[in-house]
């Protein structure tokens, strides 16, 4: 046993410095690489990390959609473990999108908030994300509170398209795609891909947990039968 | 010579207030269509700026040109520039609507009453009323069948489960409906928003609505209604996810109400239509998941 | 220049505090797993202790 303890953090090691190492590279990239943007100077460079969390604050809400939905076709409870993590992590990224959004917007708007389309679907993700979670606490059982989830998290997913298309289809003043030198997309895309690295290690992490959470609540349930 | 090209133009404008010099020597082009923003410190003359160039001030010396013509000689030439100033003019004792309709009433504008409907948000209000006051309805969707036990009696009827989430479905947008029988025209008194032109159009919108609300209600509420705090949960829940709809159908109503039936109308009406039928299908494939273990 | 750093220490102080939340439940969980495994081998010298015993 304490053999398979060692490898396995082991490999936990490596996995972290790389996540580790893939943000500090982005962190440079962020602030010493890409270049200063002109009306803005500075605060611009917020958005990347913006950007890349609320990318990633979509995509968690469609991995817990879609591994609810396997849950219910394979009532398999590893799916569920998925799926919750993924919402935990997705509702993190959420919050972080709204609150690097706002620090950006009281430069760039000189408002913290404001009612436009993108901020307020962006809101209504985040309700989402908390009623999950907060629907979930209130349930026992493991594979009820695994159906809830699944439910929940598909007819929360059909919101996420409304949120995309928000920019698009109402006025408002969030930005819509603005051109970016190639170096400035390139910081981006790297910034992306370093925090979705950095999640993807805490959601496999986090499930990981979910999954020794629920053995030890069944060794317990079983102990404590006479 | 005097040139036409542009819609403000300032030549060596200069202005001085009691010795100071606040204004030096100022040459300044603007286009029609250009944006231009002023900004600065306090105390660096963009007011005084902005008033010479209104010709509310009399510059120390240089000259002021609207569209090639100069404003404080020409009374004429003022009629070509608009200026905002400091005060908003508006009449604090009255409320939003009552200004804006004393304004379109002063401009002669027509359908004073419609127009300003179209601008305030009376749609939204509307359709959060409709939301919270139908959330207790659906709440108790399937508080009946909890109490006798009778869902599982229905489960066993030889239909899919999806059945009885239609015919719940059915009866939750009949009770919206009823409910709207009441509720709409005492909006309409309340807030004396107009009624629409044509009252018609109002009634696909606000059946599309029902549906859309409905359908993630009553899925909801079958989730919900064994909680405790299942109410409560049910109307966190459900708000967001019901958001699309609303937001569709207040627009929707907004343009309905302003007599408005052009392109936009017709987009909000299938963005309505479409979540509405996205919701339905969620609800009829998601309700046997939710009742069954 | 400061708002974005500010960014910058806001989001690692929200990571940080998330993974520090994954921390103290991996520590109730090892713990919860310790208690299970004391039982376990409580359990185990009693049945021995009988098996020897008869």
């Amino acid at each position: 046993m304490p053999n398979a303890r060692a490898v396995h953090a082991g490999q936990k090691t490596i996995w972290a410095s790389l996540a580790g190492g893939l943000m500090s590279a982005a962190f440079v990239a962020i602030f010493f690489l890409a270049p200063t943007e002109q009306s803005m100077g500075a605060v611009q460079r917020i958005l990347y990390v913006h950007v890349s969390v609320a990318w990633l604050a979509l995509l968690g809400l469609v991995a817990s959609a879609a591994t609810g939905c396997v849950y219910l076709l394979r009532r398999d409870l590893i799916w569920d473990h998925w799926s919750q993590a993924a919402a935990e992590l997705g509702w993190l990224c959420a919050t972080l999108t709204l609150v690097t959004g706002s620090l950006w917007a009281s430069e760039a708007w000189n408002t913290w908030w404001t009612w436009d389309p993108r901020l307020t679907t962006a809101f209504v993700l985040w309700l989402i994300y908390s009623g999950y979670l907060l629907i979930r606490s209130n349930v026992e059982d493991p594979h009820a509170r695994a159906r809830v989830g699944a439910v929940v998290a598909i007819v929360g997913v059909l919101d996420v398209p409304l949120v995309v298309m928000a920019t698009r289809w109402f006025r408002g003043i969030h930005p819509v795609a603005p051109e970016m030198e190639p170096m400035m997309r390139g910081v981006l895309f790297f910034s992306a891909f370093s925090f979705a690295s950095f999640f993807g290690l805490l959601l496999f992490l986090r499930r990981k947990q979910l999954r020794q959470e629920s053995l030890i609540t069944a060794l317990e349930r079983a102990a404590a039968r006479p | 010579m005097r040139s036409c090209e542009f819609a403000i133009e300032a030549r060596r404008l200069s202005k001085t207030f009691a010795g100071q010099v606040v204004l030096n020597n100022i040459d300044l082009a603007i286009s029609a269509g250009e944006a231009v923003a002023i900004i600065g410190p306090n105390g660096s003359g963009k007011t005084t700026l902005l008033r010479c160039l209104a010709s509310l001030l009399r510059p120390s010396s240089g000259e002021v040109f609207w569209f090639g013509k100069a404003p404080r000689t020409e009374s004429q030439a003022r009629r070509l520039v608009g200026t905002i100033g400091h005060e908003s003019g508006l009449y604090p004792h009255l409320t939003v609507r009552e200004n804006l309709l004393f304004a379109a009433r002063m401009c002669d504008v027509s359908e004073p009453s419609r127009r300003v409907a179209e601008l305030l948000a009376v749609g939204g209000l509307l359709w959060l009323a409709i939301f919270f006051a139908g959330i207790i309805a659906l709440d108790r969707s399937f508080a009946g069948e909890r109490e006798n036990g009778c869902l599982e009696g229905l489960l066993f009827y030889p239909v899919s489960a999806a059945a009885v989430y239609v015919a719940k479905l059915a009866v939750n947008v009949a009770a919206l409906t009823c409910l709207e029988c009441v509720l709409i025209p005492l909006f309409v008194v309340l807030s004396g928003t107009p009624l629409p032109t044509y009252p018609g159009s109002l009634v696909s919108v606000v059946l599309l609505g029902n549906l859309g609300i409905a359908a993630v209600g009553t899925l909801l509420s079958a989730l919900t209604s064994g909680m405790r705090h299942g109410t409560g949960f049910l109307a966190i829940l459900a708000l967001p996810l019901v958001v699309p709809v609303l937001l569709s159908a207040a627009e929707a109503t907004r343009l309905t109400i302003a007599g408005e039936f052009g392109a936009e109308w017709q987009r909000w009406l299938q963005l309505l239509g479409a979540f509405a039928v996205i919701f339905v299908t969620a609800g009829t494939v998601l309700f046997e998941f939710v009742v069954q273990e | 220049m400061g708002t974005a750093v500010a960014a910058y220490v806001v989001v690692w102080l929200f990571v940080t505090g998330f993974v520090g939340w994954l921390g103290i439940r991996q520590n109730q969980l090892d713990s919860r797993l310790a208690e299970l495994e004391s039982r376990f081998a409580a359990a185990t010298r009693k049945r021995t202790a009988i098996a020897g015993a008869a």
